[in-house]
């Protein structure tokens, strides 16, 4: 925590003017999308260094925690953190961090026991070289009208034993199965042998950011409650959350009015709120589009649970089981597990749900605290409006099935950082291009979300429903189409703003027992080159599992050794 | 495993060592660790490099004597009689049989693994047992009649330490020194940024070729492009001439190509 009273002092003298001509950015909100969005441009900009012609301040609120969930991260964090200079030793010592190599879905094909399947982070082998997709569907294909005809292709048999898609095409699902770390205890930091992301304590993150923000990066912070918005116009006056009007949505924040500290001027302002989006929704009343008729998703009943006994393993992939009206993610840390029912009120009471979060976690479920937050899917209609952008829950939030929700605050920091507007006359059209990129990135996310739903066998309503064509996006349904032609390739994803790669698709769509029917026969060329690559993938199977440690080892010895940067 | 057995007078005053044995049974290893004080002569044969320490990921320097795990190209002779024909034996290799053993009150003790094949013990009556191959002598006259060629007895009659033991004593404290040492060299080219990864690809005279993975190595470039005050800091801690011996050893991965063409030669 800084000490406010120094704060203050040096604060208050420079918050009126920008008499050094410095671009000065001022984050409302603290939290993760708060401090990761603070670091990136700090870091990008050098603020440290007092010739840096970025200043960055972030206002948190002394009162309002942070949402507290939020617990999945993708591979793009461990370039995020670098960006940062945070050392990886430390984030893992600091944030009960622990490993994440992809998501085991589980029950979501027909609910059975031994219904998952993997997406994991590593592509299938020979990806871009190979279409092993394609020749695993056609094997799978040519063996299941073999055993009804009799009949036989010499490129199938024996070498090609089909079992689950991800198992067959990349290594991960067994590094994951058998419960072993991505790497060893000789990698260096963020270096890997399977690639991989976290899972981290959300708050603890949080709190760890802030300290190394504010005392490294030179970011300067006020804990203090933002209560208005002066807008940038001769003679105007603060107004309160609810009190703008049709004028003030067009106009500039000049500033906003803090309870302690008066006005904070600032260029850009960054809407780091949270659900409540004080800046976007509440002052410049940017509309929520809700997307509840794709997702239905309307609730979360999330709870910490600690593990039996401190050498449990610990689960390296997050675990998400299929219910009957929603979905229960299972994100294990170092010292607890995060557990959440995330579910559709329409079909499913709120005793109902947490009756079914009960049958999960168990009888001890009775002793700890559950947490009730509601989930309004969808995103606000633009992100950045004049000269304030949001990040975060305030630009809007989807239910955490491809942890997407840091993913995005990643991706809106780095553009913020790297575009910064150092002048109000480029500002308009750096903003209709952050609008554009992320309307685009969070409309694919939709999609790809969507995907889970729509493939299931499952009986219950809320599976049923699902799977209504009304409620799929067009977008999708091309998709669906394209592919009963050939498998998910980089073709279908040529945007720059693209957020899933093409080897995601495929392993949702073929673990999920999807069929590309329609698919040309193979030369026996192209059969060799693929069956070689399954080879290949055994090979390295056996190699990771031989080499690398256990989950709980690995992360033994980097609390008690530390990794090396080199 | 190697079971470890705390030396004292009353248990192993007829125990033996056969030097050479020790030296030549434990030299098989691809990296073998040396300590500073050493470097200097290890520099002329063999390349010195840094790996990490399997279960810790510590930082380590050795002498490179391989190109895959359990192989040692300096070492001769075959299968069951292996023979170090190094100019210069590490201590590492010199120290055997002896172990540093630790007690749970800190204290600490020399041992000894009695499976080792290099120990011996001098049977009733003469009759000797335990002898390692190749190296049995017949029966002698005088005291130690039942002594084989070149063994070293640990304890005198008397239950005093022999010279040899007390030697072997000595060059244990200086290892543990060495290794102190070793430390602090290695926390001073991390803290000046004078270690990078080592990629070796190698193609031998038959055409083989193999790539060396997880060995580091001092960047001569870094080293060149030191800052002034850290140049003082270097020379001022004394390791200086260690470093350049590190530097320097690396174009005895050529010493060490060379063996193995030979090697695979005769293999033909």
């Amino acid at each position: 925590m800084s000490d406010t009273s120094n704060v203050t002092a040096k604060v208050t003298a420079n918050l009126k003017d920008n008499a050094l001509g410095k671009t000065r950015v001022v984050i409302v909100g603290g939290g993760n999308a708060g401090w990761l969005t603070a670091g990136r441009i700090a870091a990008k900009h050098r603020c440290m260094d007092p010739n840096s012609k970025v200043e960055v301040v972030l206002i948190e609120s002394p009162g309002i925690p942070p949402i507290g969930v939020g617990e999945g991260t993708w591979p793009t964090m461990r370039s995020t953190l670098l960006a940062l200079g945070i050392s990886e030793t430390e984030f893992i010592r600091q944030c009960d961090v622990t490993f994440k190599q992809g998501a085991k879905f589980a029950r979501w094909v027909d609910g059975g026991a031994d219904d998952f399947y993997y997406h994991p982070l590593v592509l299938p082998q020979g990806f871009g070289k190979t279409d092993l997709a394609a020749h695993w569907q056609l094997a799978k294909q040519q063996s299941a009208a073999e055993s009804s005809h009799h009949t036989s292709n010499q490129h199938i048999s024996p070498p090609w034993q089909l079992g689950s898609f991800a198992n067959d095409v990349c290594y991960q699902q067994a590094v994951c199965e058998h419960g072993k770390a991505p790497k060893t205890i000789r990698h260096a930091e963020f270096a890997a042998l399977a690639n991989y992301a976290y899972h981290l304590d959300s708050g603890k993150f949080g709190v760890y950011l802030q300290q190394h923000v504010t005392q490294k990066l030179g970011v300067t912070h006020i804990l203090d409650d933002v209560i208005g918005v002066l807008p940038k116009a001769p003679e105007a006056s603060v107004c309160g959350f609810g009190d703008a009007t049709e004028q003030t949505t067009k106009q500039d924040i000049a500033a906003v009015q803090t309870k302690q500290h008066g006005l904070v001027h600032g260029d850009l302002f960054v809407d780091c709120t949270g659900f409540a989006s004080l800046l976007l929704g509440q002052h410049y009343q940017v509309p929520f589009i809700s997307c509840s008729d794709v997702l239905f998703i309307d609730r979360a009943l999330a709870v910490q649970v600690p593990y039996d006994s401190p050498d449990a393993p610990i689960a390296t992939h997050t675990i998400s089981t299929a219910q009957s009206a929603g979905w229960i993610w299972d994100i294990g840390l170092q010292h607890r597990r995060g557990i959440g029912y995330v579910y559709s009120s329409k079909y499913s009471s709120d005793d109902e749900a947490r009756a079914v979060l009960r049958q999960y976690v168990g009888p001890k479920l009775d002793e700890l605290t559950v947490r009730s937050i509601p989930i309004r899917s969808g995103h606000r209609h633009h992100f950045w409006q004049q000269n304030c952008v949001a990040v975060g829950l305030s630009a809007g939030f989807l239910e955490p099935l491809e942890a997407s929700a840091l993913v995005l605050v990643e991706l809106s920091a780095q553009m913020i950082a790297e575009q910064l507007p150092q002048d109000r006359a480029v500002m308009d059209i750096i903003a209709k291009r952050f609008n554009e990129t992320f309307a685009y990135r969070w409309q694919r996310i939709i999609d790809f979300l969507k995907l889970h739903y729509i493939l299931t066998k499952r009986p219950e309503p809320f599976w049923r429903d699902n799977c209504d064509e009304a409620t799929i996006p067009q977008s999708l349904k091309d998709l669906m189409l394209l592919w009963q032609y050939r498998t998910p390739s980089d073709l279908d994803f040529t945007s720059n703003n693209e957020v899933f790669p093409a080897a995601s698709y495929q392993y949702v769509l073929y673990g999920m027992g999807f069929c590309s029917d329609k698919m040309p026969l193979a030369t026996s060329a192209q059969w060799d080159m693929a069956l070689s690559a399954l080879e290949q993938n055994r090979k390295l199977t056996a190699q990771a599992l031989a080499a690398l440690p256990s989950h709980r080892d690995l992360l033994n010895k980097i609390n008690e050794f530390g990794l090396s940067t080199l | 495993m190697t079971s470890l057995v705390a030396l004292n007078p009353a248990a192993h005053r007829l125990h033996y060592v056969l030097p050479d044995v020790a030296v030549n049974h434990s030299a098989r290893q691809q990296l073998i660790p040396v300590v500073p004080g050493e470097f200097s002569f290890v520099a002329t044969q063999l390349p010195l490099v840094l790996t990490k320490h399997e279960h810790t990921g510590e930082f380590g320097i050795a002498a490179l004597c391989g190109f895959a795990p359990g192989e040692n190209v300096l070492v001769g002779g075959d299968t069951a009689t292996p023979s170090w024909q190094g100019l210069y034996v590490p201590l590492q290799l010199q120290r055997q049989p002896f172990f540093l053993g630790h007690d749970e009150q800190g204290g600490a003790s020399i041992c000894i693994d009695p499976q080792n094949p290099a120990v011996g013990v001098l049977g009733a009556g003469g009759v000797v047992s335990g002898i390692a191959s190749g190296v049995v002598s017949g029966v002698a006259h005088g005291q130690n009649a039942a002594l084989p060629a070149g063994a070293e007895r640990l304890f005198l009659d008397d239950g005093s330490a022999t010279g040899y033991l007390a030697q072997a004593a000595e060059l244990m404290k200086e290892i543990v020194a060495g290794e102190a040492q070793r430390r602090d060299l290695i926390a001073l080219l991390l803290q000046l940024k004078l270690v990078q990864p080592l990629a070796l690809d190698v193609t031998f005279a038959n055409g083989q070729s193999v790539r060396l993975q997880g060995l580091y190595s001092v960047d001569a470039q870094a080293l060149a492009q030191l800052p002034e005050a850290d140049v003082l800091t270097l020379h001022r801690s004394g390791f200086l001439p260690a470093v350049y011996a590190m530097v320097q050893s690396m174009s005895q991965v050529y010493h060490l190509i060379h063996l193995k063409n030979q090697l695979l030669g005769q293999a033909g």
